[in-house]
């Protein structure tokens, strides 16, 4: 049952290509509670990789 | 030995919890035996009252007696709403410096007592209980306070539980703290991404908010409020409703003198409560008025009558916060009903009545599972207690900077399409960064793929499911009815933003498409073969 990719069309040659930018995010308060907000705020105090908090 | 415990102080009842290492919590009943303890204090020659036993001193004692004070703190008398119709017992009045007190008479002297020491007061007993139950100090403090608590209110009712010897390790949001109390029961809950609806039915006020968790990050979209809704008004309609009785009975007036008066309402919620499990309760009084004893009985059916408009109010709040939230009913996946009227049937079978069948609603009388509703807000407390019972006060604050709270969200979710041309979303509308999201792949028979990075754009699905062709419809009325339709929330693929492509790939290979975005705004694309050795094809795009 998982997701199958599209075949490349042929003609398409890049690896990669930014097309646009995604909207402009809004900026919220997040809640300061349960053990993933305390990781979101390692996070961003000490930029700790994700797999530090995966573990 | 010391303990941390978390602590919800409500106008109507304040309840205490605390939670073991392992997650789980326990409620803590003070010496009455109570896990709701009535937030009420009363004075009686020199002695003072707490909890249930002061509650009952608004029939004989109700000048000495004091509630529903808590949404005075950190309030000037003239904002307050001293008046209103729910505020019996004690009169609030305005105190020397401008807040609310009361005049109380304890051993023969008349004193002021402010809304701050009988918070104070209030603390120190609810201090007592935990402390006895626990039998150890209490060491620190998770408070709740409900969301339109402002910041003077806020430092206010820190600075009163400290002085009463609680150590306010931090004060957190009372939706939120029941939300992770319902997410925290069984594992992984808290990483469904998931819309909620978070409705708190208390005493005297009725709260809701719209929460988005993604990531096990939980982001409020929108809050109501509405002050004078809620268990009280339910209370009122069933006295009327026995005061008529009464009257039809008697040619007595209940309704007349204050202690008549006391005495309908407190049976009232007796009875209120009774009708929450079971479908009739009886209801006695004596000496109601001029005399008369009061003896009837009552149905379930018949008290949702009489409370047919309170019961209406609260419904239409909850469709209120979703139309706030800029959502419709159809996006909410789960309405967890919080407070202690939250126990009533009807209710939580109006509300499940406005969301499609698609929405969950969380509440005792639908599901059996459903947590205590009185006790979510006081467990998620406890939770986040033990949560950061090993930080320093300083790493505390750190975390609570404006610079980490306050976050960007995605406006729309950003996923790929399939072979199909489907979208396949990686991280969901709402979703706040930094965040990393990966999924697993295939390329199937192509030797080489695209991996098309779009926004997703909201559509509504509407089936009309044909009605079943009954042999013998006996009571035949909805026959002519218009077919159902059943709406459901779709994301189709929206604005292209990036292509990435995948190339001399064996069939049926493992792929791997990972979402980085960064806290400066720049996502990351890349696209793997799950392999030793392989190489990740990437590439940025920026947000406008
Ligand atoms: N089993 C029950 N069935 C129906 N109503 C109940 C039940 N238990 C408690 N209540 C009602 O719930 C209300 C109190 O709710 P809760 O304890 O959540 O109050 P609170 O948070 O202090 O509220 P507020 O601040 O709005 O006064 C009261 O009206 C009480 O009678
Ligand atoms: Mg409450």
């Amino acid at each position: 049952m998982s997701i199958v990719l599209p075949s490349l069309p042929a003609g398409k040659t890049d690896a990669f290509k930014a097309v646009a930018k995604f909207t402009a995010p809004v900026r919220r308060p997040v809640e300061p509670v349960g053990r993933y907000f305390l990781a979101h705020a390692s996070r961003t105090l000490r930029g700790h990789t994700w797999s530090e908090f995966e573990k | 030995m010391s303990a941390v415990i978390g602590i919800t102080f409500g106008n109507t009842s304040s309840s205490i919890a605390v939670a073991t290492q392992d997650g789980k919590v326990d409620v803590i009943a003070n010496p009455d035996g109570d896990r709701a303890i009535p937030s009420a204090l009363s004075y009686v020659g020199s002695d003072e009252y707490h909890g249930v036993q002061a509650e009952h001193q608004l029939i004989r004692n109700p000048k000495n007696t004091i509630i529903n004070f808590r949404d005075f703190i950190g309030k000037p008398f003239e904002e307050v709403d001293a008046d209103a119709k729910y505020q019996v017992g004690a009169p609030a009045i305005k105190t020397a410096d401008g807040s609310v007190g009361y005049e109380i008479t304890i051993d023969g002297n008349t004193k002021t007592l402010t809304v701050d020491e009988i918070s104070k007061r209030h603390f120190k007993q609810l201090k007592l209980a935990a402390e006895d139950f626990i039998g150890k100090d209490i060491e620190g403090v998770v408070l709740t306070v409900p969301t339109n608590f402002n910041e003077q209110q806020r430092e206010k009712l820190t600075q009163i539980a400290n002085e009463s010897g609680l150590k306010v390790l931090q004060l957190i949001n009372e939706p939120s703290a029941a939300l992770l109390a319902h997410l925290s029961a069984e594992e992984d809950r808290l990483l469904q991404d998931k819309i909620y609806v978070v409705a708190d039915f208390g005493g005297i006020r009725s709260d809701a908010a719209v929460i988005a968790v993604r990531g096990g990050v939980l982001t409020i979209l929108a809050t109501a409020h509405e002050f004078g809704l809620g268990g009280d008004k339910l209370d009122d309609a069933l006295a009327e409703y026995f005061a008529k009785e009464f009257e039809k009975k008697t040619k007595a007036n209940p309704r007349t003198n204050a202690r008549s008066l006391a005495k309908l309402k407190a049976e009232s919620i007796v009875v209120k409560k009774t009708l929450s499990n079971v479908q009739t309760s009886t209801c006695s009084i004596e000496s109601l008025a001029e005399g008369f004893d009061f003896h009837t009985s009552i149905n379930r059916l018949r008290y949702e009558l009489a409370a047919r408009q309170p019961l209406s109010d609260m419904t239409a709040f909850v469709e209120k916060v979703v139309v706030k939230a800029g959502l419709e009913t159809l996006d909410i996946d789960e309405v967890l009903l919080v407070g202690g009227a939250s126990h009533t049937p009807k209710l939580a079978s109006n509300i499940q009545f406005i969301f499609p069948e698609t929405t969950t609603v969380v509440a005792p009388s639908l599901d059996p599972k459903a947590i205590n509703p009185t006790e979510l807000v006081a467990r998620g407390a406890a939770l986040q207690a033990s949560l950061i019972e090993s930080f320093d006060e300083e790493e505390i604050k750190e975390s609570l900077q404006p610079i980490v709270v306050n976050t960007q969200h995605l406006v729309k979710p950003i996923g790929i399409k399939d072979a199909e041309g489907k979208f396949q979303a990686i991280l969901v509308a709402e979703t706040a960064y930094p965040i990393k999201r990966s999924i697993q792949v295939t390329n199937g028979e192509s030797s080489s793929v695209i991996v098309e990075l779009f926004e997703g754009k909201r559509t509504v699905k509407e089936t009309v499911i044909e009605a079943e062709k009954d042999e013998d419809e006996s009571d035949d009325d909805y026959s002519d009815d218009e077919p159902e339709v059943k709406r459901e929330v779709v994301y189709e693929a929206g604005e292209l933003l990036a292509e990435l492509s995948l190339k001399d790939l064996k069939p049926n290979s493992k792929l791997e498409v990972t979402v980085n975005i960064l806290q400066n705004g720049v996502l990351h694309l890349s696209g793997r073969e799950l392999k030793q050795g392989s190489v990740a094809v990437r590439g940025e795009v920026t947000s406008a």
